[in-house]
Parts: structure tokens; sequence; C-alpha cells
């Protein structure tokens, strides 16, 4: 017997890189049939995967290890002491951006300035359009949100063996 | 015929901001913006810096940073090379990141039964208001911030009136 589908797998680095993969592919196929909103809401939780896959990388933790919702709360408490001026909100896709450069910078291969502040920039400018509450929702968004969703979901996609 | 330029291709706008920043760096304000919010990240000796100042308008967030940077290195040459993480963004786009999560208000129903709306909302303009979803709002980062505020303009109009609202993040109260 199987047990309840949210059950199956378990939160870390792999699964989120590889549900951040799954997500960009469906919202692709969203878009393909004009289902807009859907596949923004869909591209915003592909690059949130991203960066946090990304920031527990850079946190030191193994790729299979389980995230648990101690290690979440961890992390945003470490937002202070990481020079965050406000700690993130468990789908903040900027705060949790500036977290993985930050905590990257504690190691022994930080990203370089240019690159970091491109990643948080990106981020930012894509947590300007997206909210986890878009699922509520059932407005049109407008040509420029969907092209700079998608253009920053596909930089994501595209950089993420640098960003890791 | 007009010529409208988008936001990256604006040099002459992005030169101006990286000059007036550079003189607000060096004679900073003591009220009102940019406002710069400046963290060290641990013990690297490395900056996060963030500037609220609604000059940016509709630039690109990356090239308000690289501004940030030029300026930064400009004023600040000890500092070069260690601003890792630089960000410039309006008011409202920091109260949507929730960087300013408290408000100081008057309550509307009690200000009307005052007769006090008009030195009320010339109190909060004074102090650099911002109309929010219902009224006029000001907005801070701390609570002890709030209080002062509040404290301030209680001296300046007592009444029941002037309260602090803190603002939560939608997904706070939607989803976990």
């Amino acid at each position: 017997m199987f047990p309840p589908l949210y059950e199956r797998g378990y939160d870390c680095i792999v699964q989120f890189e590889d549900a951040a993969a799954q997500r960009s592919a469906e919202a692709e196929i969203l878009l393909k049939r004009s289902r807009h909103l859907g596949a923004i809401y869909l591209f915003g939780y592909s690059v949130e995967m991203r960066v946090k896959a990304a920031f527990f990388r850079n946190a030191g933790f193994l790729a299979g290890r389980l995230i648990s919702p101690q290690d979440r709360s961890n992390a945003i408490a470490m937002s202070a002491t990481l020079g965050l001026p406000v700690a993130p909100g468990p789908h903040d896709i900027a705060g949790w951006a500036a977290l993985a450069v930050a905590a990257r910078l504690t190691t022994a291969n930080p990203y370089n300035s240019a690159f970091g502040n491109l990643i948080v920039s990106q981020a930012t400018s894509l947590y300007l359009i997206w909210r986890e509450v878009l699922r509520y929702r059932s407005v049109p968004p407008i040509p420029r949100e969907i092209h700079a969703v998608r253009t920053i979901a596909g930089w994501f996609a595209n950089n993420y063996a640098m960003i890791r | 015929m007009p010529i409208i330029r988008n936001g990256t291709t604006n040099t002459n706008k992005t030169a101006l901001l990286r000059s007036r920043l550079i003189h607000e760096l060096r004679e900073p304000a003591v009220r009102g913006f940019p406002l710069v919010l400046e963290n060290q990240i641990g013990q690297t000796r490395k900056y996060h810096v963030t500037i609220i100042w609604d000059e940016w308008g509709d630039l690109p967030l990356q090239t308000r940073s690289r501004i940030i940077l030029d300026a930064y290195e400009e004023v600040f040459p000890d500092k070069t090379g260690r601003i890792s993480i630089a960000q410039g963004l309006t008011m409202s786009e920091a109260i949507s990141l929730g960087l300013f999560p408290y408000k100081v208000i008057a309550l509307p129903t009690r200000v009307e039964e005052s007769f006090l709306r008009d030195r009320v909302v010339d109190a909060l303009k004074r102090r650099g208001a911002i109309r929010g979803q219902y009224d006029l709002e000001l907005r801070y980062r701390t609570v002890e911030e709030a209080e002062l505020a509040r404290a301030e303009l209680q001296k300046e109009i007592p009444g029941d009136f002037w309260t602090i609202v803190q603002e939560m993040a939608p997904e706070v109260w939607t989803t976990t």
C-alpha cells in the first residue's frame, strides 16, 4: 500500500532541484496553452526551489540530507547574521536568494560580486511580480509580467550550474 | 517626435542618479530619502547595502545595483570590492518586500469625530506619509521607530486616534 502522495519523497536538495526542473517544464506547457497565470505560478516555484537548494548547498548540506522545518527556521534565523535587512518569509524568493549569496560568502568559494548581485536582482525582480497567493487568483497577467517571469526562470535554469 | 527610452538604455538618467547618490552619500540628510541600510555579512567584512529611494523609478534592479556600487566606490573607496549585495528599491517595492512592516496611522472614524482631520493629514504629510491601502500612513522598519513617531504625533495633536499596525506578509496568514 502506498503512503499518501504528499508523504512520498522528502525535502532535500536533490528533490528541490528535480522539482524545479519539473515545475519549469510544466510551466512551459501551460504557457503554450495560454494558461499564463498558472505558468507564472509554476515558474515562480521553480525559482524558489533553485534559490533554496542553492542556499542549503552553500550552507554545507549534503544533496540527499533531509531538510527539516527546524533547518528552515535556522536558516531564516541566520538572516540577521548574514546581513539581510529583514528575515525572509517561507516563500520570499528575494530573501532566500540574498541568504544564498550571503551564505556562499562564508565559504572558500564565494560568488564574485557581480554574479551575486545578479542573482539577488533577478530573484527580487521576480518576487516583485510573483507571490504564492497567485494560486487563489484568476486575474490575467500582462504580457510584460509573463515575459519577465519566464525570462528570469530561464536565467536561473541556465545558470544553475554556477549558482549551486 | 518624443523619444521614450526605457530604463535600460537611459544612460542620462543613470549618470544623473549616480551623481545624485554620490552627493547624498557624502552629505547624508538626517531625515528622508535616500535611506541607506548597510549591514555587515557575518564575519566576512563584506556588506549588504540596500538603498530605498523613489528616484529609482523604473530602472531595472541590475542597473540600480551598478549605480550603488559605482557611487560607493567613489565615496567610500575603502569599501570597494566589499559590497556583496547592492540593492536599490523604491519605497513601494521595499514595503512589498516587507522592509517596512510597521505603520503609524490615524484611525479614520476617530479622526472624523475629533474634527481634526486637516491637522492630522498635515502632520502625517510633513513626516513623509504615503498613501496606503485605506489612508495616509507612515512606515517604519522597527516597532521602536514607529513608537517614537506615534509619540511625536500624539504630542503634536493629542487624541486617541494614533495607532501602530504591524503588516503581516500574505504568506504568513495564507500558508505555511
